[in-house]
């Protein structure tokens, strides 16, 4: 056990849990209305920050290092999807999504989806999906979590996950994490920080990337290429299409992700936000992957590349910045589980358990359901994590592509096609799901060449299509739906400047004051 | 005929109103010609739930749409008396108790989420009522094209356009 490195580790948890009590302690005296209202009292930037520092997990430290290191600047695929991902989120389904939602009154996605989808199927479909797969992505940040504390406590694996997984449970319990946009502010700077301190030592170390790429020649020139070590994906574009349409288009399947463009201030807030979360991914992404492999060169005989990050941050920087690092990445680990943790329970008894079994639930029995869920999870991951831990990138990968497949035509196709009908929704979750998990499944991605996010994604678009024109008939959509969406899509001779400063939160008070108006013009 | 009602206070004047649309469209002229009163039950809520450091209290003031149900959590303001026209007043289409139960849902969809916290939250009502917010309606022209209205928050200022 490095000593340095845990006080360093300690050192940063007390700064986290002092910025969050002065933060409690601040809101236990004033209003913290300006704090619920998110990017209005923050602004985009601190928004931007937090919502990167959330939506980065464990991944970024053990999966993209471990794919760097086994597959070469091929792995760049995925980082170029990542980088893309938020823009193209946002300028797709973003700014429409923000307006539609508001008008239908949804508070979350799932109850988004639904009204634009209207029947209790498309909420039981969503939901039930939306929860299997994120406590499986939560998995991910288990094991990330056990390999982590094993790292840097000298702890055996076993003992490190179950510290690990207990904290990561106990104080979602508990609710005892002090989540506030300046915590979040803070563990994001620390993980950009700590991410390009660990980039710059390997890159000081192995001479600078030229030096570093004619060595990996010399090695094996293949790292260096497009098609991954041993030219391995060599000609597949299928695959490439996948890697690059995970972490881009499978965002946009992400209820918990989508739900953010609900919550926007203002679509002039979602635009100066997504411009600074893109320079935030163009300085992070990329990282991870150049450290995973410039590792190849620094450390080649590693037994498991999903620590190559945190290996050659142990040999090549201080013990105090090691410490830092680490921290680095336990804070992405933490504040990714906890969130999903937290959806997930919510999901569950909101979507599933109050509507469908009991809907005269209290919120005490809601809380139970909540809480019986997260605990499940926790002894099937720790069971799951101990006898055969799946890697860290195969899991998350796994997720977003079942996630994007099943969601994403659903969500582009509410606010941008209007003859997107219940039935070829319901029919898109399903077909995108089943065909992307059996694709992965019968291991069809290596004699298909094709990645199961790409067929998924074809799959469940062609289902919404074919099945909402074959049903436009017999299931029509609803005037009220048509006329939200033509309301979203509306834009009139109106100076550019002023629509875009428009506030659509005022929405609702417009279509009824426009009534008003309307009905005595008409007297 | 007039009406006394309660209304939050600060509100823009007329000129203030045309100057908010104006700055964003230059060469349009613009002219604001009524003032309309829309309804809200305002509720001032203190949510306190548990942490690991104790309870953690947080107070948060929403405004329920009495015609739509929507909410929105809002900034502190102040109230005041006025009287306004019958025609310049929505009318309510919410019960106080429903508007109330929207709100505590509301809220702690809110204080759950932000807080990331498992926990049922105990909820004390502070403060509650009818309150009115002024809205502008503002009239903008340009030569020889098709005009158009838009709908100004009398107390923030912010705008949506009008499709009538």
């Amino acid at each position: 056990m490095n000593t340095t490195v845990l006080a360093f580790l300690v050192l940063y948890y007390v700064v986290v849990l002092g910025i969050g009590l002065w933060a409690m302690r601040r809101g236990a005296t004033d209003d913290l209305e300006g704090y619920f209202l998110g990017g209005r009292e923050v602004g985009p930037l601190v928004t931007a920050l937090t919502l990167q520092s959330t939506s980065m997990s464990g991944y970024m430290f053990l999966g993209a290092g471990s794919l760097a290191y086994t597959t070469g600047y091929w792995s760049l695929w995925f980082a170029a999807g990542d980088i893309g991902g938020g823009v193209l989120n946002l300028s797709i389904i973003g700014r429409r999504m923000r307006k539609l939602s508001q008008i239908m009154g949804s508070l979350t996605s799932i109850e988004y989806l639904e009204a634009r989808y209207p029947s209790p199927v498309t909420r039981l479909i969503a939901a039930s999906l939306t929860v299997f797969l994120l406590a499986f992505y939560v998995l991910a940040q288990f094991i990330a979590g056990g390999k982590g504390m094993a790292l840097v406590t000298g702890l055996e694996y076993e003992w490190a996950l179950l510290i690990a997984l207990a904290i990561i449970t106990i104080y979602t319990l508990l609710g005892g994490y002090l989540a506030v946009a300046y915590t979040d502010l803070f563990q994001s700077l620390i993980m950009l920080v700590g991410v390009l301190w660990v980039l710059g030592a390997a890159l000081v170390h192995v001479g600078g990337f030229t030096a570093a790429n004619q060595t990996l020649a010399e090695i094996d020139p293949t790292i260096l290429s497009i098609w991954g070590t041993g030219l391995g994906f060599e000609g597949q574009w299928g695959v490439v299409a996948g890697a690059v349409l995970v972490f881009s288009a499978g965002y946009m399947g992400w209820p918990h992700v989508v739900t953010r463009h609900m919550a926007m201030k203002r679509p002039a807030t979602a635009r100066l936000a997504g411009a600074y979360a893109t320079a935030w991914n163009l300085l992070f992404v990329s990282a991870p992957y150049l450290v995973g492999i410039l590792a190849i060169l620094i450390l080649p005989n590693l037994d498991d590349p999903e620590l190559a990050i945190f290996e050659v941050a142990q040999t090549l920087l201080p013990s105090a910045v090691t410490g830092i690092v680490m921290a680095a990445i336990m804070a992405a680990i933490m504040s990714t589980a906890d969130s999903l943790l937290l959806q997930t329970g919510s999901i569950a008894s909101r979507d599933l358990y109050e509507r469908f079994i009991n809907p005269r639930a209290s919120e005490q029995q809601m809380l139970w359901v909540s809480r019986a869920l997260v605990l499940a999870i926790g002894v099937i991951g720790y069971l799951v994590a101990l006898i055969e831990p799946p890697a860290v990138a195969f899991v998350v990968i796994f997720a977003t592509s079942v996630l994007g497949s099943a969601f994403a035509p659903a969500f582009v196709c509410a606010v941008w096609w209007k003859k997107a009908n219940t039935p070829g929704a319901i029919a898109s979750m399903v077909t995108g799901a089943v065909t992307s998990v059996l694709w992965e499944l019968a291991g069809l991605a290596a004699t298909t060449t094709l990645a199961p996010v790409t067929v998924g994604l074809t799959a469940s678009t062609v289902a919404i299509v074919v099945v909402s024109l074959a049903t436009r008939r017999s299931s029509p959509v609803p005037t009220y739906v048509l006329a939200a969406m033509e309301e979203t899509a509306r834009v009139g001779p109106i100076p550019e400047r002023l629509i875009a400063m428009s506030d659509f939160a005022l929405e609702p008070e417009a279509t009824e004051i426009e009534s008003l108006l309307r009905g005595e013009e008409e007297q | 005929m007039t009406h006394d009602r309660m209304a939050i206070a600060g509100g823009l004047t007329l000129a203030e109103a045309e100057s908010v649309v104006a700055s964003t469209s230059e060469g349009w002229t613009f002219r604001a010609h009524r003032k309309i009163y829309y309804p809200y039950f305002w509720f001032h809520l203190r949510y306190t739930t548990r942490t690991l450091l104790g309870n953690s209290s947080v107070r948060l003031s929403c405004l329920v749409d009495t015609r739509t149900g929507l909410t929105s959590t809002t900034d502190p303001f102040e109230l005041e008396r006025v009287d306004v026209n019958a025609g310049a007043v929505l009318g309510s289409r919410l019960a106080e108790d429903d508007a109330l139960r929207i709100a505590h849902r509301y809220g702690a969809h809110a204080v759950l989420h932000k807080r990331k916290a498992l926990v049922v939250p105990d909820v004390t009502v502070l403060e509650r009522g009818l309150v009115h917010k002024p809205f502008w309606i503002v009239d903008g022209r340009k030569r020889r094209q098709s005009s158009f209205r838009v709908l100004v928050d009398g107390v923030t200022g912010a705008f949506h356009v009008l499709r009538h």
